[in-house]
């Protein structure tokens, strides 16, 4: 399980959090009974917090690997095709790959070596965005498959604090 | 594609430094494939 800060509603073609946070957790996994035997899955993530954080969406992943997240250093027009982002190596050279850019997937297909991908707007089903994304906005690339995402108010943590999420999945 | 039913629900437990506890019910419930299924509830706060 991990988690991110960003705002935004998830859609069902996302592949990445919204800004995630941290390192992902494991989770306990159990099967229990809520009507019939056996009917739900049930997902026990937990999260420690030593810093002042925000948690607002939370996935489910089958690895445990922290997905590249860097940022935009310029903004990205409705018409670009090509990104500039920093931590340029932490995303590998293995194109394609997918990256989630606020509420909208690109497909990036190569790159400059430096700190420029060259896109595909819109993957993976997403709305290209008809608005300029700004500077700064996190580009989060995918660390296994993320198979459950959920969104909600943003809830504030202190160090100190620790937050239990309880994902269950009941079949009727 | 034939599928059973399902609900997924998220519920949290915050608990703070000083020990107290604040609990997060529902804070994000989809259900798929049941006669309510178009009643798709997301980001309601669920605090209690």
């Amino acid at each position: 399980m991990a988690w991110g800060s960003g705002t935004q509603t998830v859609s069902p073609t996302d592949v990445a959090l919204f800004s995630p946070t941290l390192n992902p957790v494991s989770c306990t996994i159990s099967k229990e009974t809520i009507v019939t035997s056996g009917d739900t899955y049930l997902c026990i993530g937990t999260i420690n917090s030593d810093i002042y954080q925000t948690v607002s969406n939370i996935g489910l992943f089958d690895s445990g690997l922290t997905a590249p997240n860097g940022q935009l250093i310029s903004q990205v027009n409705p018409g670009d095709t090509s990104i500039r982002v920093n931590l340029y190596g932490t995303y590998g050279n293995s194109f394609p790959f997918e990256v989630q850019v606020s509420t909208e997937v690109m497909l990036v297909t190569s790159g400059n070596g430096t700190d420029t991908f060259y896109v595909t707007r819109g993957y993976n089903g997403s709305t290209r965005s008809t608005s300029i994304i700004p500077t700064y906005t996190p580009v989060t690339g995918v660390a296994g498959t993320m198979f459950l995402k959920s969104s909600f108010p943003v809830v504030s943590l202190t160090p100190g604090d620790s937050m239990q999420f309880n994902v269950s999945i009941q079949f009727i | 594609m034939n599928y059973k039913p399902f609900t997924i629900k998220v519920n949290a437990t915050v608990t703070r430094a000083d020990g107290t506890q604040e609990v997060y019910g529902d804070i994000d419930l989809v259900k798929v494939g049941t006669e309510e299924e178009n009643d798709l509830v997301t980001n309601d706060t669920g605090q209690n």
